[in-house]
C-alpha cells in the first residue's frame, strides 16, 4: 500500500513522516527543507504502508516543478492522501484540501502544530471539519505525538474515497459590498478558481474559534525585533560576524589538544610500520603517510566540520536563515540572484553537495546556474575551512589577503554572472516563525553531516596522504623544477605548489596536504591558498551539477573556476609586496 | 493605495491586484487576494522586500509585487 504526504511547504510533513515511520529525514524551519520525494515505511499489524513524502506546494495548479510533479504522483490514483496541515494557518491551508477533494482520492487531513495553535488561543472544532468536507480529521503533532494512535486506528481501518465537496453555492453567495470581482481583478485570476478561496474562508470560520487575545510571548518580541528593517538587519550581520569568529577560535583551540591527544598514537602507527616493513622506500612512505592521513584529518577538519554542523542546525532550526534570505534581499537584487539564494549558499558552508540540490527553492534555471557557480568556485565548505585555517596559521600566511580575494572573487563572479540575467523575478517568501530549537534534531543533523567525516574525508585523506608522500619521496617534484621558472614569474609560487593547486580538481581540502610538505614564505602561501580556495568544484559536487544542471553547464563552472583561481593567482603576484 | 506606498503598522484590506497571471498567481497561493485583510509589518529600505502579517503568516515580498497590491 503506498501513501502520500503532500502539504504546504514548512508545515511539518517530513516531521510526520519522521514520526510516523521512524525515518531520520532532516527537517528544518523554513520552507523548502524537502526539496526532494522523503520515503518511509510504516507498519500497523500485517498492514505495511510506503510513505511518500513531497516537496510542499502552496497549490496542486503552481507553475512549479514540485507541484508537476505531485500531479504525476495523484494521477497514478496512490491508496492513500495524507494532507498535512498547519493548524495555524488553517485557512490558506484548506484551499489545497479542496482542491485534493475535487480528485475524490481517500484522503485524511493532520491538522499539525495543533499544540502551537493552542498556544496562540485558537480553538479548531476538528469534528465539525471532519463533517463538512466528510473526510477523516485528526489534531496532530508530530513534535508532541499528539493525534498519532488516533491516525494509526483510522488507517488500519482503511480510508473512504472522499467526495467533491460544496460548502456554499457559488452564485448564492451574496456580495457584501467587497468589489474584489471587478472586471480586472477577475481577469487577472482567471487561471485561479476564486471560488476554492471563498470556500476556505468560509469553512474556516465555520469551525476555527480565537479563544482570546493572546499575550505577546518573548519569542514573539524577538521575532518582531528580527523582522524590523533597520535594527533586524543590523542583528542578522552582527551574528554572522559572531558565527564566523567562533568557528575560528574553535578551530585554532583545538587544534593544540587534538595534536597533542593524538602525538602518541602518531608515534605508535609510525614504528610499528617500520617495524613490520622491510626497510625500504615503501616504509619510508607508509611509516609519515599513514600517521599524518589519519592525525591531519582529526586536528584540521574535524573542529571545523563540527562546529558548522552545529551552527547550521541551529541557523536551520531556529527560522534565522530565512531572515538573511529578506535582509540581503538589495545585495543579491544587484548580483541578479533573488533572496532566496542565501539559503543554499549558506548550507553551502557546511557542504556543498546537498547545497547543490537545495539551489531548486530558486526560482529559474539561470539564477540556479549562478548559485551553483559560485557555490563550486567561491563558497569554501567546512572542510576547506579547517584546512584554509591551519595552513594559513602554518605559513604566517596573510588572513584579510585570502579571505578579501575570496570575497572579491565571489562580487565579481556574482556581478558578471547577474548581467547575464536580466529577467527580475518577483520576491516572495513565507517567513517562518522562530522557534527554539530542539536539542533532538540538532543532534539528528549533527551526526548525519558529520557521518562524512568518516565515510568520506578520512579514507580520501589516508589514500591522497599516502599518494603525496610517494610522490614526494620518489623525487619526481624535481623534475617539474623546470616548470619553476614559470610558476614563478606568473603566479610567484613554485612549481610544487602550482602542483598542489592542479590537484584541488579531485579535492580541494586535500591540496593543502601537500602545502604542508613544502617550505613556502607567507607570500608564496598566501597565493597558493587563494588560489586553491578559488578553484573547482570537487567531484561529489561535479556528480551533483550534472545531475542537476547537466553536463554544459559543469564545463561552464570547470572553465570559470580556473580562470577565476588563475587570474587571482596573477593579481595577488602583482599587487602583494 | 498601493500597498508599498503605506507607512508600517497599518492595517489594510486588498482591493485588487494590478499585476499579469503569473505574479497574481504568486500571490493568490500565498492567499493574498482581494478581499483579505493584511499588516504591514516592515519596509526595508532602500527599495527592500516588505514583509507583511496575513492571519498567522509573515511573508516578505519584493518592492515591485508590493507595488502591484492595491490596498485600502
Amino acid at each position: 500500500m503506498k501513501a502520500i504526504l503532500v502539504g504546504n511547504p514548512n508545515v511539518g510533513k517530513s516531521y510526520v513522516l519522521n514520526r510516523l515511520t521512524g525515518s531520520r529525514v532532516f527537517v528544518s524551519n523554513y520552507p523548502g527543507t524537502s526539496v526532494e520525494t522523503n520515503r518511509g515505511l510504516l507498519t500497523i499489524g500485517k498492514k505495511s504502508i510506503e510513505m511518500l513524502d513531497m516537496p510542499g506546494i502552496y497549490s496542486l495548479y503552481s507553475d512549479t516543478k514540485e507541484a508537476a510533479m505531485l500531479r504525476e504522483v495523484l494521477e497514478q490514483s496512490p491508496d492513500l492522501v495524507i494532507q498535512v496541515l498547519d493548524a495555524v494557518n488553517l485557512e490558506r491551508n484548506l484551499v489545497l484540501t479542496l482542491e485534493l477533494m475535487e480528485r475524490n482520492l481517500p484522503l485524511v487531513l493532520l491538522l499539525n502544530q495543533v499544540d502551537r495553535a493552542r498556544q496562540l488561543g485558537l480553538k479548531i472544532d476538528s469534528k465539525a471539519l471532519s463533517r463538512h468536507l466528510n473526510v477523516p480529521v485528526f489534531p496532530f503533532s508530530a513534535v508532541t505525538g499528539e493525534g498519532v494512535l488516533d491516525l494509526l486506528e483510522q488507517l488500519d481501518k482503511g480510508v473512504a474515497r472522499s467526495k467533491e465537496v460544496q460548502i456554499i453555492a457559488w452564485h448564492d453567495q451574496v456580495c457584501q459590498g467587497c468589489d474584489g470581482c471587478s472586471a480586472e481583478a477577475v481577469q487577472s485570476l482567471a487561471s485561479v478558481d476564486m471560488k476554492r478561496f471563498e470556500q476556505a474562508r468560509i469553512l474556516a470560520n465555520k469551525t476555527i474559534m480565537q479563544l482570546d487575545q493572546v499575550q505577546l510571548n518573548w519569542l514573539d518580541r524577538i521575532q518582531n525585533a528580527v523582522d524590523h528593517p533597520l535594527w533586524g538587519t543590523i542583528a542578522l550581520l552582527v551574528l554572522a560576524y559572531l558565527s564566523f569568529m567562533v568557528l575560528l577560535h574553535f578551530i585554532n583551540l583545538s587544534e593544540g589538544p587534538i595534536t597533542t591527544l593524538l602525538e602518541p598514537l602518531n608515534r605508535v602507527l609510525s614504528e610499528i610500520i617500520m617495524e613490520i616493513l622491510p626497510p625500504g622506500i615503501v616504509a619510508q612512505v607508509l611509516s609519515k603517510a599513514v600517521p599524518e592521513g589519519i592525525i591531519i584529518p582529526f586536528t584540521i577538519v574535524m573542529p571545523a566540520m563540527l562546529m558548522v554542523s552545529i551552527l547550521m542546525a541551529l541557523l536551520e532550526d531556529t527560522g534565522i536563515l530565512p531572515r538573511y534570505s529578506v535582509a540581503l534581499e538589495r545585495v543579491g537584487r544587484i548580483f541578479g540572484l533573488s533572496g532566496q539564494a542565501v539559503i543554499p549558499l549558506t548550507l553551502g558552508l557546511g557542504c556543498r553537495t546537498p547545497a547543490v540540490v537545495a539551489t531548486r527553492i530558486l526560482p529559474n534555471t539561470t539564477q540556479r546556474f549562478i548559485a551553483v557557480t559560485l557555490l563550486s568556485i567561491v563558497v569554501p565548505c567546512a572542510a576547506t575551512l579547517g584546512i584554509m585555517a591551519s595552513v594559513l596559521s602554518q605559513f604566517q600566511a596573510s588572513f584579510p589577503v585570502v579571505v578579501g580575494s575570496l570575497l572579491l572573487a565571489f562580487l565579481l563572479l556574482s556581478f558578471i554572472l547577474g548581467r547575464m540575467n536580466p529577467q527580475q523575478e518577483e520576491f516572495i517568501y513565507e517567513l517562518p516563525p522562530l522557534r527554539i530549537p530542539t536539542w533532538d534534531n540538532v543532534w539528528i543533523k549533527i551526526k548525519a553531516r558529520f557521518a562524512g567525516f568518516f565515510t568520506e574525508i578520512m579514507p580520501l585523506l589516508l589514500i591522497m596522504s599516502i599518494a603525496i608522500r610517494a610522490i614526494l619521496e620518489s623525487g619526481v617534484l624535481e623534475y617539474v623544477q623546470e616548470m619553476g621558472r614559470v610558476t614563478q614569474v606568473v603566479f610567484g609560487i613554485p612549481s610544487e605548489a602550482f602542483v598542489a593547486v592542479l590537484l584541488t580538481i579531485f579535492q580541494r581540502y586535500l591540496a593543502p596536504l601537500l602545502l604542508l610538505n613544502l617550505t613556502l614564505t607567507p607570500r608564496e602561501a598566501t597565493i597558493a591558498i587563494t588560489m586553491i580556495i578559488i578553484s573547482l568544484p570537487c567531484l561529489p559536487v561535479m556528480v551533483m551539477t550534472i545531475r542537476e544542471l547537466g553536463w554544459k553547464a559543469l564545463g561552464k563552472i570547470i572553465a570559470m573556476g580556473f580562470a577565476a583561481s588563475f587570474l587571482m593567482g596573477i593579481v595577488l603576484n602583482m599587487i602583494l609586496p | 493605495m498601493r500597498l508599498d506606498t503605506l507607512e508600517t503598522g497599518r492595517k489594510v484590506r486588498v482591493v485588487r491586484i494590478n499585476r499579469g497571471i503569473k505574479a497574481a498567481q504568486q500571490l493568490t497561493e500565498m492567499g493574498i487576494i482581494p478581499g483579505v485583510e493584511l499588516e504591514l509589518l516592515a519596509k526595508h529600505p532602500l527599495r527592500g522586500p516588505i514583509v507583511i502579517k496575513l492571519g498567522n503568516t509573515r511573508i516578505a515580498l519584493g518592492r515591485r509585487l508590493a507595488g502591484s497590491i492595491e490596498v485600502e
